[in-house]
């Protein structure tokens, strides 16, 4: 046997190879490489890989497909409205399109399947009609069936947030502390290798075995949701590229979560114990709690404040006006004084709508304001932090809901300008806008120069999605560096029996 | 080879796991370090691996300080303890792979693999069995493997023969002259006197860390070792080796 031993090819490292293998970053590489390869081996042989990769593919895929029966639905709900708004307007004078609800739609969001951010559920319609005595609807067309289980979307985000944080720690629980118990992490630090090297292995397994299943189910529910028909537009595969990237990164502080929390623990259960703590502490009570505090710090006003707001408004308008504010005459009798009684009675109407807009707007802007503090509030928490910063990319949630309405209520003017053109046109209108029954009567002009304008949603653009999750990138950062400087350190100050 | 000088560990809850070790063993030697649980047999072998930090003195594997040059000494020895166990769910010949790249071969071939399985004697179909069907004396055929494998000068093995049936062991036993036949340097500490007087080139006799004796074979013909060990676990004797 010892003369066959002899042959035995020595190793790189053995004598004074070792000067140059340990200081030469190919060496290092192949190091980490080694250790990389013997990690992804152990852990791809086990039941827990293959049932979270499969249900990490799952999900992906039930995005992919609710998103577009959610897609189609919401479509056909807004082509109806536009429809009904069509034949509407359709033989109506100038006059009587003052008083129409002219719809603003937000688009349907088609990459709902990757970042939902609420758009299954928050408003997509804001009518409003020009005429001061109308108010303005702000509304979801069809919420679908609310009393269905489970009626909150599953995208990329959830299972970012949710399957692929908790999919790392179940993988990364016993990475070190169960090495310690078998006594396998002594063994293989009686070799020379650096510490660093066995961390950065087992980290980039962990981290690889599970972003392979969730890349290649990210691809795949793409491919799906297209096939289902969702047209994608230029710039919505780069957003759900950047959303991937930021699965990838939280796969990526998970795994780092689990390294440092199983080096520090003394045995399996005691590091599975803590995961599990920190996950629904994470994913559950950091962002309900700050969906209270919200409410708490940031409330909103009932909605008998806000009509007692309103009130007030038309009592001192009406006060203001010496009770003159109401007048309405036939046209006939008006047009004998030149319709004055009515142009007081138009003046106080629109500084009524004005200010009552105002304490509108002013409640829409306080919502978004609750919800930001919320928002903010989670973000305390990895996983929520994950889930705004794949909003801020693909340009969805608070943002797109806040930008809905700031483009419908630029419309407003638009809509004015065209209504005022129209009228102008007419010598036989006594100009009073935009009262009906004091308007030109000639019919709308259905095309060409003056036909109805139309609302277009624009979305936001990939610089500005990337300018706004700024702050929410260098948290993120932020965290990943301190924890995996935390993790690297406990690792090398850990035990091994 | 490896080298002891008034090596002493205190851990620091103020207990003293280890007073002032001296030993060297050279080149195609074994040296036996004998002791009853927590006479500090193992706290010497973690602070040779460089998994303690000594409180006074050195140690020394090929003339690399641990403490100061950890990997260049950690590349010139190989390490096998009778807890020393191997990913159970991947094969002997797969774990060896993993540990041959460990210690520096780059692209290690099966053919390699399984010449050094052949040489401890493994059976050829315990080649592909998981590591968690191989009993404890084919585990303890793959540490031996690991260690050639590895092609260090030095092997410190921590209690190798404990729990192996008396044909395990004698076989482990034959490895080890070999070993040491081929030039290996082996420090292993163990209880089991009747393998120490049969491995030994010299033995050594720990005692509440205190290194009581050490004894040549030549001078072990003379001595009853039984009742030297005996004589120090009861305290009778204080010698200072």
């Amino acid at each position: 046997m010892a003369e066959r031993l002899k042959d035995l090819p020595l190793p790189e490292t053995a004598g004074l190879a070792l000067f140059w293998t340990s200081r030469s970053g190919a060496a290092s590489l192949g190091t980490v490489a080694a250790i990389l390869r013997h990690e992804v081996r152990q852990l791809t042989a086990t039941f827990r890989f293959r049932a979270l990769g499969l249900l990490v593919v799952l999900l992906m895929l039930l995005a992919a497909m609710t998103a577009a029966a959610r897609y189609h639905g919401q479509e056909l709900e807004q082509r109806e409205l536009a429809a009904d708004h069509a034949r509407e307007l359709r033989g109506a004078t100038v006059d009587q399109a003052a008083e129409i609800l002219q719809p603003a739609f937000k688009a349907p969001w088609r990459l709902s399947l990757v970042v939902d951010g609420g758009q299954s559920a928050t408003p997509d319609a804001y009518s409003q009609a020009l005429s001061p005595l109308v108010s303005p609807r702000f509304f979801r067309i069809h919420r679908g069936n609310e009393r269905l289980p489970f009626s909150t979307p599953i995208d990329w985000s959830f299972v970012i947030r949710l399957a692929l944080s908790f999919a790392a720690f179940l993988l990364g629980y016993d990475a070190v502390c169960g090495e310690r118990r078998t006594g396998t992490l002594k063994l293989v630090l009686t070799y020379p290798i650096a510490r660093w090297k066995v961390f950065a292995g087992k980290l980039l397994a962990i981290w690889s075995v599970l972003a392979v299943p969730f890349l290649a189910a990210a691809a795949l529910s793409l491919i799906v949701a297209r096939l289902e028909g969702i047209s994608f537009q230029s710039g919505d595969l780069t957003k759900a590229g950047l959303v991937a990237l930021v699965g990838l990164w939280i796969l990526l502080l998970s795994a780092l979560v689990a390294l440092l929390v199983s080096s520090l623990a003394r045995d399996s259960s005691t590091s599975l114990g803590i995961l599990v703590w920190l996950w629904v502490t994470a994913v559950i009570v950091v962002p309900a709690v700050g969906g209270l505090l919200a409410r708490r710090l940031h409330s909103i006003p009932a909605e008998g404040e806000t009509g007692r707001e309103m009130a007030a408004i038309d009592q001192r308008i009406s006060r203001e006006h010496a009770g003159r504010d109401r007048q309405w005459r036939r046209w006939q009798w008006a047009a004998a004084d030149g319709f004055a009684w009515e142009r007081t009675s138009a003046e106080a109407e629109t500084r009524r709508f004005v200010q009552k807009e105002e304490v509108r707007r002013r409640v829409l802007q306080r919502k978004l304001g609750q919800a930001r503090l919320a928002e903010a509030l989670a973000c305390l928490s990895p996983a929520a932090l994950a889930g705004d910063l794949a909003e801020r990319l693909a340009g969805t949630g608070l943002s797109r809901d806040a930008s809905f309405l700031e483009q419908a209520w630029a419309f407003r003017p638009v809509l004015g300008r065209w209504l005022r053109a129209l009228d102008a046109g007419d010598p036989e209108s006594p100009h009073i806008l935009f009262f009906s029954g004091y308007l030109s009567r000639k019919p709308l002009a259905q095309k060409g120069p003056g036909s109805i304008p139309r609302f277009a949603f624009h979305e936001e653009t990939i610089d500005q999605g990337l300018t706004a999750a700024r702050p929410i990138l260098a948290i993120l950062a932020g965290e990943t560096l301190a924890l995996a400087a935390a993790a690297l350190f406990f690792f090398s100050r850990s035990g091994v029996s | 080879m490896i080298e002891a000088i008034d090596l002493s560990k205190r851990y620091s809850n103020g207990k003293l796991a280890l007073d002032a070790l001296n030993l060297r063993v050279a080149a195609g030697e074994i040296y036996c370090l004998l002791g009853a649980k927590g006479a500090g047999k193992t706290t010497a072998v973690n602070l040779f691996l460089g998994f303690a930090e000594p409180t006074a003195g050195k140690a020394r594997i090929a003339g690399a300080d641990v403490a100061r040059e950890p990997l260049r000494a950690k590349a010139q020895v190989a390490y096998l303890a009778d807890t020393t166990t191997f990913y159970r769910r991947l094969t002997a010949l797969q774990n060896l792979d993993f540990f041959a790249r460990l210690g520096g071969r780059r692209r290690p071939s099966r053919l390699d693999c399984e010449m050094a399985l052949r040489e401890v004697g493994l059976p050829e179909p315990a080649f592909d069995q998981r590591v968690s069907e191989l009993g404890p004396g084919g585990v303890r055929k793959l540490g031996i493997a690991a260690a050639l494998m590895k092609g260090a000068p030095a092997l410190l093995l921590d209690e190798p023969l404990s729990g192996l049936d008396p044909k395990a062991a004698a076989e482990l036993v034959e490895i080890l002259e070999e070993l040491r036949d081929q030039g290996k340097a082996l420090l292993i500490t163990m209880q089991d006197l009747f393998w120490a007087r049969q491995l030994a080139d010299r033995v050594g006799i720990l005692q509440e860390g205190r290194q009581a004796l050490t004894r040549s074979r030549d001078e072990l013909r003379y001595e009853n070792l039984e009742k030297l060990y005996l004589d120090y676990m009861r305290g009778g004797l204080r010698e200072r080796a």
